[in-house]
């Protein structure tokens, strides 16, 4: 229902970088990329809260990463993103760019 | 060494955070911390992986919490049952008295709690208790026994309340009574009351055959109890036949209740209607209200305020009396306080007293506690010996909460054993303390519903403390030292158990000196000089309002003073142990100024004070010479004579107005009229001719029996009413009736405490010896004789005895002194009763320890050594 339809505003941006990561994309990167994206500091409890929430939703699936010695041997999750969560960046996409085509030419002087 | 997160913060992400999320979350954080180390500090990582454990701490990523998830493995409950059942088995002796002594005390409880809750229970089983209050007043000035209140009233003023106050639904009249009631050839003295129609309506007694409106409304009608009916009709209804009551006045049964409650204050076998007593009658009629001659009950509409009737009544009350200084007030009073109510005089019912049974119920806590702190304290020291079991768990990989689980599951299976025994226990001892409380007392479930979980509750805290100590302590072992034999050494000495002990010890003391002063009061009450004899007096209790007696007596008497074993005959109002009437004679004239003084007073006749051997002090006894005597002459005690302001040589001769004026010819030793709680009131003793209804003998020890006939059958000969005789020592004895009940009571449980304790005891030597053998074994080695050994052992008991006499004595001493205070005459308290008291004790806990500790001091050292 509504649940599965909505996309926050923090989730999109979420999205965009495990979009962006191709199955590459985790916590931490996640959390790199966005802080470097948009220059200011980004929870990593939000980004988990996020991913979870989206993986509820059906916009991403995750996949185990092999143990590796860093992380003190605890493994990675990888998220990538799916058909619908494709699908939901799209139509958020295309709903900025109308709006933003709508604009008439404004100058600011 | 690599850099660690913070262990706390680490732990508390483990425990609260899904599975499924915690592996990537922990991973996340632990690569951020890593990476913070290496561009900032130690310091910042660590305080950043806490806060940001903090920042998942949200419903998100909180698990879902299933308690103790171990409570479901099956398979270890039965190894923990079996074990536990083991164990038991290996240690008979030390199970057996464990769990027989919270049975115990458990038991005990049960009974005690439930003959509380009976006697609280009294008169709620109506539908409507909450309604039903009576009136009684209080008269200014007018002590009588100890009390200025009187539960008698006008008779009209039932019906007055009913007519004025819409307030009042029903009220009705009742008196207690006890007839002699005769069907056919039966003729027996039966308990009941006299009452006007509305009795059932205001007291809902169920009926079994009847209406509760109809069935006393006509005069002359009586209501039989079931059991009543059954035994003077058999076989057939009761509805109808006709029963006399008093010899001359035939009732119609007109309905049958059923009999009346155990904790009902008013007990019955009858209720007669009261509406064709001429002295009711007469009263009901009286447009003065001066005559107070029965009881009122009332139902009051359930909005209504009792306060506000209350006050409404006086001016009643004032419509029909005159108003004096010496006007009664009325007060109301609601029917739930009538059980516990010894305050008011010509009360009716049956009584119990409240301070019996809160003492009662402190004392059936008491006991609780004792034999759960005793159960605890045994369990708790017995588990030590466990330690070994312990260590091999943990080797086979037993973590703390299966230790835990274990540990609680034996002590709850222990624990619930006993549980089953005290309910047994409980059965079997109901005939034992329904004898002690003089109530049919039987276990019934349906009314203390709530014990059972409230017993649970307990029985679970109990096992849950007694099962958590060791649990705790001995799972903090270490493997290695247990397996290899080490030993907890600090706790075999147990601080912690030996003050429980000493605790259980300083109750039982403090129980032991309350009963040795209590029993020597009785003594002293039952020997102490009451002022006039007891011995070889017999006393006929029987009724002045038997016609038949009362012309038949005179040669009766005559015919009684030929037989040898009777010595001399009295006839008086009161029997000297209870003189309840009271009244007030003036003394002086109008220079000196009148006295007034309140007095007790009866009727005698010539050889009264023969017969009881009261001491004349002052002038003469009543003589036949004297004609005058019957009508002026008055016998007054020393306190009557001092309450005047005289002496008793200047007191005879002297005019008092007692009634009419007349003069003191005598005075008489004081005697107690009462019994000990109250003072020697003053009295006075006139003349009475005609008979009287007590009749007193002072007979001859030979023959006793053959006397005892000759009176049966002369008196049955001679009088309508049976023949019932009390011999006057037992007569006094029965005052005390209650007070020796008590003190038996009291006795009892301070058996069981003791019991309790020394049980206690016993168990704490047993493990304490069991641990120090090897020490006494090197003892003996180097020399130490068995002497020496049994005052080293020795000497820590009487310590804990001392202790717990230091803390019973003073405890003791002024709960005692607060008992004592209740009497007029009493003993003083002295230092014998805390000597014995303190030598019981001492006694009872070497018993305890005795046996033991001698075989623990004997023991072949090479043998001790050996002991693992």
């Amino acid at each position: 229902m509504a649940k599965s339809q909505s996309l926050g505003e923090f989730e999109e941006l979420v999205l965009l970088t495990v979009a962006a990561q191709h199955d590459q994309a985790y916590g931490v990167s996640i959390q790199d990329q966005l802080q470097e994206q948009l220059d200011r500091k980004v929870n990593i409890s939000a980004i988990h809260v996020a991913l979870k929430r989206m993986l509820e939703k059906g916009f991403v699936d995750s996949r185990f990463g092999g143990i590796t010695q860093a992380r003190g041997g605890r493994r990675k999750k990888f998220y990538v993103i799916t058909a619908l969560g494709k699908q939901m960046l799209d139509q958020q996409f295309s709903l900025r760019s109308r709006l933003y085509n709508s604009i008439p030419k404004i100058s600011f002087s | 060494m690599q850099p660690q997160p913070p262990k706390r913060a680490l732990r508390f992400l483990r425990w609260f955070c899904r599975d499924d999320f915690l592996e990537e979350i922990e991973g996340d954080l632990v690569e951020i911390f890593d990476r913070t180390v290496e561009e900032s500090s130690l310091k910042r990582a660590r305080r950043r992986f806490l806060l940001q454990t903090l920042w998942h701490f949200r419903p998100d990523f909180i698990r879902a919490f299933n308690f103790f998830p171990s409570f479901i493995d099956w398979a270890m409950y039965r190894n923990y049952l079996l074990v536990a059942w083991r164990n038991m088995q290996r240690q008979k002796l030390f199970a057996s008295i464990n769990i027989g002594g919270l049975a115990i005390g458990l038991a005990c409880f049960m009974l005690i709690f439930r003959f509380v809750q009976q006697e609280v229970s009294y008169d709620t089983f109506f539908p409507n208790t909450d309604q039903i209050y009576r009136v009684y007043q209080t008269q200014p000035g007018n002590t009588y026994l100890g009390s200025n209140k009187f539960g008698v009233t006008p008779v009209a003023l039932a019906a007055a309340m009913e007519e004025t106050y819409p307030e009042v639904d029903k009220a009705m009249n009742i008196r207690q009574q006890k007839p002699l009631m005769q069907v056919g050839e039966n003729s027996f003295l039966a308990d009941g009351y006299m009452a006007s129609e509305a009795f059932f309506e205001v007291l809902p007694f169920q009926l079994f055959e009847g209406n509760a409106a109809q069935v006393l409304r006509e005069p002359q009608t009586i209501v039989l109890t079931q059991s009543l009916a059954r035994k003077l009709f058999p076989r057939k209804s009761a509805i109808g036949q006709s029963v006399i009551l008093q010899n001359d006045e035939t009732y119609t049964v007109s309905g049958i209740a059923y009999d009346p409650p155990v904790n009902s204050t008013l007990q019955f076998a009858f209720i007669a209607s009261i509406l064709s007593d001429e002295y009711y009658q007469r009263d009901a009629q009286a447009s003065l209200w001066r005559n107070s001659s029965i009881n009122t009950i009332f139902t009051l509409h359930p909005d209504a305020d009792p306060r506000k009737l209350e006050s409404k009544l006086q001016g009643l009350v004032a419509e029909h009396r005159e108003e004096d200084e010496k006007s009664p007030t009325f007060h109301i009073q609601a029917l739930s306080e009538l059980h516990f109510e010894n305050g008011v005089i010509l009360d009716i019912g049956e009584k119990g007293d409240r301070q019996f049974v809160t003492v009662i119920g402190v004392i059936a806590l008491l006991v609780l506690l004792l034999a759960c702190i005793n159960y605890m304290n045994l369990a708790i020291a017995r588990s030590i010996r466990r330690a070994r079991e312990v260590g091999m768990r943990k080797a086979v990989g037993a973590g703390k909460k299966e230790l835990l689980t274990q540990f609680m599951a034996e002590s709850i299976f222990t624990v619930f054993l006993a549980l089953l025994a005290a309910i047994g226990l409980a059965y079997a001892g109901t005939p034992l303390f329904s004898y002690l409380f003089d109530r049919p007392l039987t276990i019934e479930w349906e009314q203390s519903l709530w014990m059972i979980p409230a017993l649970f509750g307990l029985m679970l805290l109990v096992s849950v403390v007694s099962g958590l100590f060791p649990a705790l302590l001995i799972s903090r072992v270490e493997v290695n030292q247990v397996l290899k034999g080490g030993k907890i050494a600090h706790l075999s000495k147990g601080g912690l158990q030996k003050i429980l002990v000493i605790g259980q010890f300083a109750t039982s003391t403090a129980l032991i000196i309350s009963c040795l002063v209590m029993y020597a009061q009785f003594q002293y009450m039952q020997n102490k000089e009451l002022g006039f004899q007891t011995d070889q007096v017999l006393a006929i209790k029987a009724d002045w309002r038997d016609s038949e007696l009362a012309d038949n007596f005179p040669s009766l008497r005559q015919q009684w003073q030929q037989n040898p074993g009777i010595q001399e005959i009295a006839n008086s109002n009161h029997l000297p142990t209870y003189i309840d009437n009271s009244t007030v004679i003036k003394y002086g004239d109008s220079l000196a100024g009148i006295k007034e003084l309140q007095v007790y007073h009866t009727q005698v006749d010539y050889t009264f004070l023969d017969v009881y051997d009261i001491e004349l002090l002052a002038g003469r006894n009543f003589a036949p010479e004297y004609a005058t005597d019957p009508e002026s002459a008055y016998l007054l005690n020393e306190t009557a004579v001092k309450g005047l302001g005289l002496t008793a040589e200047t007191a005879v001769g002297q005019s008092v107005t007692y009634g009419d004026e007349g003069t003191i010819i005598g005075v008489i030793r004081d005697f107690h009229l009462h019994d000990m709680r109250l003072e020697i009131n003053p009295l006075v003793l006139k003349l009475g001719t005609g008979f009287m209804g007590s009749i007193s003998l002072r007979i001859s020890p030979e023959n006793l029996d053959q006397t005892l006939a000759y009176l049966e059958e002369t008196f049955e000969a001679n009088a309508s009413y049976p023949f019932s005789y009390v011999f006057m020592d037992d007569e006094f004895a029965a005052m005390y009736a209650a007070d020796k009940r008590m003190g038996q009571l009291l006795g009892v449980f301070t058996g069981l405490a003791l019991i309790i304790a020394a049980l206690g005891l016993f168990g704490l030597a047993a493990i304490t010896i069991t641990y120090r053998t090897k020490e006494i074994g090197i003892r003996k080695v180097l020399g130490g004789s068995t002497g020496e050994i049994l005052r080293l052992l020795g000497s820590d008991y009487v310590k804990m005895v001392a202790i717990s006499l230091v803390l019973a004595v003073p405890l003791a001493w002024y709960i005692m002194d607060q008992w004592l205070e209740e009497f007029a005459y009493k003993i003083t308290l002295h230092s014998g009763f805390f000597i014995v008291a303190g030598a019981v004790t001492l006694l009872i806990a070497a018993l305890a320890v005795g046996g033991q500790t001698l075989r623990a001091a004997v023991a072949d050292p090479v043998e001790a050594l050996r002991h693992e």
